[in-house]
């Protein structure tokens, strides 16, 4: 047996000579051939922000990792995936771990100088929870709130959508925007409610409980009325007013597919409302004709934004919510070199637009008020043997640090 | 220690053919596969020319390339299916390392518990075995693949390859999973993985003294591990989880760690005290 | 010394061993005598760690078992203990691999004065070429004690002659030898102290020697006695 200690040695030896070249490549592969590169301004705009495409993650200050071949290691990731226009929540869990604990994925949070507030519905949607941090000190509170929301029927496919749609602080009281629905009497489709909680933020008592919008189910059974939120941009952040996007849309047939040249838009409304002062009131005529256009509404700021992204030169409308008059000249952006890939996120007062400009990925942010540019960065790519980044889309997402 | 080696030497001495078959029939498996994919996507593609009346450079500007990590296609099976044999060999030999010994017409497990040498060594040593064997079929894959994209440069036409790197290529494949990229998923699966050898190792030990009974609680106990674990990996997905994610992954880590070390008292004890030959 | 006290074991609702004690001394052949299934085998496989007891002590040169200890005491079980695939050179290279107190020379004597093959495969051994080869690594050890488990059964008859010349030349000097047989009529004459055991307890423990000298009677005509009851 001793002449043939050559086949274990031999076994193991090659093996880990394998191996350790295999790590060591591996290692040095961690960098994406591709990189984001400041072409015009500074990158404190981008702080926090990535973006995503080729297999890569790039943020503007230089730092480039792969993303994928995760696969057990997934899931302990503690970053929550981040979407179009949310994501905050992993600062909230950074800066807040033990009252965030078990409670990240939350219908809603509210986030000032002052307090952090979340809400939740529970399972049974007849109550909710909401819990305040008080960041001066003094520890959380909870209070739960009775809520009428009416369980929707189990085989509902919306019985799972979020129904705190909203939280808001007004000084001492706290509004919680929630979304119900019911029956119609007689088997129509169901009647959606948006009612606003208001609780007494140092007692948690229910003051009251204001209706602000129900749908109205139509008896042609081909006519369904759609609801959608419009509430400030950035998940967080306080904001006075909320809006509710209401379009009533008819199908032309029992056989239409669900594509747009078969839907007739029949009615459409834009319903603003004040938790402060409890005022709802519709967007006029001028400025539903403005949003006619094709132009998807979004709140910011107290301010009523409206572009399409699916233009090749977008104008960003800046209007006012109660009058929807403009109140300012419309920003006019760069001319897309590829239609429909396109995302334009608002943010603090920046706007941000990612496209791709003379087929290179590029994200330009302009300061809303000056209109100027405060960055500009394109991808480049690193290795000329790896793929070109020639009309390749990337996501544009916020990671956080 | 050289006892200890001379004994990891026996157990991959006794093991190579099956090794070396193991081995064979992967290579075979996963480079012929590769042939019949390639033949097959350019058969495809040489008919989508003749069809749409375009030239190889025509075709490749409007469609791009393809890597080697995409050739598969329909055929990926001929990839994991040899890895998928490998594996039921292993966990297979998980048992019979032990067993072999016991049962045939000669006790050999008389000879090795009466080595005059620490009794921990023939469960050290069978263990290194294991990991040996499981080892250098991660290296074989490697090497496997490396040869792939040799076969892949002969034989695809220059207009439809997408030359990429040997990390690029594994990392596109589904294979990553058994051959990981990033240090911490390999520290994940092959962590967990050995943990999970040594805890069927000390339930065979169990078995062996205890017979019905310490198999029953050896598995008992093996399952219910696997099951915790698999239930905090899916915890960590769910917001309303009182651990955060990081703080799941360190209890699992903690957790293994801990049956390593259980696993590894317990059997030597049972070496020592209880098994029967 | 190898000494036995009171050990017990239980095996599957019976009492294999009901408080056995007994001693081995070097230099001397102690016989364990008893019919199929009285314990005998159990009990050298106690002794070499091979299967736990319920209960007692043994101590061999006054140690309690330890691997240590196994460095001194050589086992012939009545079954091959080495992987049927292996020829016999390297079940050969195996002992000297892991046996410290291997002792070559002695080996190749032996192989010699069995007649064995080296290039033969274990697994291909008769019973009795087989036999003779557990002997050669039990007995080219240099160790203290040997305890063997039937080493006749199944031998023919030439071969336990040859098998009895090793035990009177090679093989006592100042070992002490523990076997286990129901043959004694081949080494009546060897052995200089008889255990006799039945359902697990012992019976007789006397030094043949003596029980010729005193008493007139063999190790044949005692058993008679105490086995036709």
């Amino acid at each position: 047996m001793r002449r043939r200690y050559g086949y274990s040695i031999g076994l193991a030896v090659l093996s880990a000579a394998v191996l350790a070249a295999y790590a060591g490549a591996a290692g040095s592969d961690s960098n994406p051939p591709y990189k984001l590169v400041t072409l015009e301004g500074s990158t404190e705009a981008m702080k926090g922000f990535v973006l995503e495409g080729l297999g890569s993650r790039l943020s503007a200050d230089g730092r480039r990792e792969r993303t994928g071949s995760l696969f057990l290691s997934a899931p302990f990731d503690d970053l929550i995936q981040p979407d179009r226009y949310s994501s905050e929540r992993n600062q909230l869990i950074i800066a807040h771990r033990s009252f965030m604990r078990g409670h990240r994925q939350d219908e809603s949070f509210y986030r000032d100088g002052n307090f952090v507030i979340g809400a939740d519905m529970d399972d049974s949607l007849s109550s909710v929870k909401i819990r305040i941090l008080d960041l001066a000190g003094s520890g959380s509170k909870e209070f739960t709130v009775p809520v009428r929301a009416n369980a929707a029927k189990a085989d509902n496919p919306l019985y799972q959508d979020k129904t705190v749609l909203d939280i808001q602080r007004i000084e001492n009281r706290i509004h919680l925007l929630v979304r119900g629905q019911h029956d119609s009497p007689g088997n129509g489709p169901a009647i959606w409610t948006f009612t606003d909680y208001i609780v007494d933020k140092e007692s948690g008592e229910l003051l009251q409980a204001e209706e602000i919008y129900q749908t109205v189910p139509d008896p042609d059974p081909y006519t369904e009325t759609s609801v959608e939120l419009i509430a400030e941009v950035r998940e967080l952040e306080p904001s006075s007013s909320v809006m509710l996007n209401v379009k009533t849309i008819k199908r032309k047939g029992p056989d239409a597919a669900r594509s747009e040249q078969d839907l007739v838009l029949k009615d459409w409304r834009i319903i603003g409302y004040d938790y402060a002062s409890g005022d709802t009131w519709d967007l006029p005529k001028a400025g539903m004709d403005r949003l006619k256009q094709g132009l998807a509404p979004r709140l910011h700021e107290g301010k009523l934004y409206a572009f399409n992204e699916r233009n090749a030169e977008p104008l960003i409308h800046v209007l006012d919510t109660r009058t929807g008059e403009p109140l300012a000249e419309p920003l006019k952006l760069d001319r897309s070199g590829s239609a429909g890939l396109r995302s334009i996120r608002l943010e603090k007062g920046l706007i941000y637009d990612n496209l791709i400009l003379n087929k290179i990925p590029t994200v330009v942010v302009y300061e809303e008020k000056t209109r100027k540019v405060v960055y500009r960065g394109a991808v480049e790519r690193t290795d000329s043997d790896s793929q070109s980044v020639d009309y390749q889309y990337f996501q544009f997402n916020y990671y956080g640090e | 220690m050289k006892t200890y080696l001379k004994l990891v030497h026996l157990e991959i001495y006794r093991f190579r053919l099956v090794l070396l078959g193991l081995m064979a029939m992967t290579s075979a498996i996963q480079l012929i596969g590769l042939q019949l994919a390639m033949r097959d996507r350019l058969q495809a593609i040489r008919g989508q020319l003749t069809r749409e009346g375009l030239s190889l450079a025509q075709y490749a500007e409007r469609y791009n390339g393809i890597p080697l990590g995409e050739i598969w296609s329909h055929r990926e099976s001929w990839m994991t299916f040899p890895i998928v044999i490998c594996i039921g060999g292993i966990g297979l030999y998980i048992f019979l390392i032990w067993y072999r010994d016991w049962f045939g017409r000669s006790a050999f497990v008389y000879r090795l518990l009466m080595l005059p040498h620490s009794r921990f060594l023939l469960y050290v040593s069978k263990f290194t075995a294991l990991m040996t064997f499981v080892f250098s079929l991660f290296a074989l894959q490697i090497g496997i693949v490396a040869v792939q994209m040799t076969m892949y440069r002969l034989r695809m036409p220059d207009e439809l390859r997408v030359p990429r790197t040997l990390v690029d290529t594994i990392r596109g494949m589904d294979l990553v999973l058994f051959i990981p990229v990033r240090l911490h998923e390999f520290l994940l699966v092959y962590g967990f993985g050995s943990v999970f050898v040594l805890l069927l190792f000390t339930t065979i030990l169990m078995e062996r003294s205890y017979r019905f009974k310490g198999l029953l609680a050896g598995l008992a106990y093996t399952a219910g591990t696997l099951m915790l674990v698999a239930w905090m990996w899916a915890q960590a997905e769910r917001g309303t989880a009182l651990l955060y994610p990081s703080e799941l992954l360190a209890a699992a880590i903690a957790l293994m760690l801990l049956n390593a070390a259980l696993s590894l008292w317990l059997g030597r004890w049972l070496l020592r005290t209880k098994v029967a030959a | 010394m190898i000494e036995v006290s009171d050990i017990r074991k239980r095996y599957r609702r019976k009492n294999v061993l009901n408080g056995i004690s007994f001693k081995a001394e070097k230099g001397r052949i102690t016989s364990l005598i008893g019919l199929n299934g009285a314990g005998k085998s159990t009990i050298l496989k106690a002794i070499m760690g091979l299967t736990p007891v319920d209960g007692g002590s043994i101590r061999i040169g006054g140690q309690p078992l330890s691997p240590e200890i196994y460095h001194t005491i050589a086992f012939v079980p009545d079954r091959l203990t080495l992987p049927g695939s292996m020829k016999l050179r390297d079940g050969l290279q195996l002992m000297s691999d892991f046996y410290p107190r291997w002792n070559a020379e002695k080996a190749e004597d032996l192989m010699s004065f069995f007649r064995l093959e080296r290039g033969e495969r274990i697994g291909r051994l008769s019973k009795g070429t087989a036999a003779k080869f557990n002997l050669v690594l039990g007995m080219a050890q240099d160790v203290d004690y040997v305890l063997m488990d039937e080493p006749f059964s199944g031998i023919d008859l030439f071969s336990r002659e040859r098998i009895a010349e090793v035990f009177t030349s090679q093989l006592v000097e100042d070992r002490g030898v523990l076997i286990t047989t129901h043959e004694i009529g081949d080494i009546e004459h060897l052995v200089d102290r008889a255990v006799m055991l039945d359902q697990g307890h012992v019976i007789r423990d006397f030094d043949c020697e003596e029980m010729r000298s005193d008493h007139g009677k063999s190790i044949i005509d005692v058993m008679r006695e105490v086995y036709r009851t």
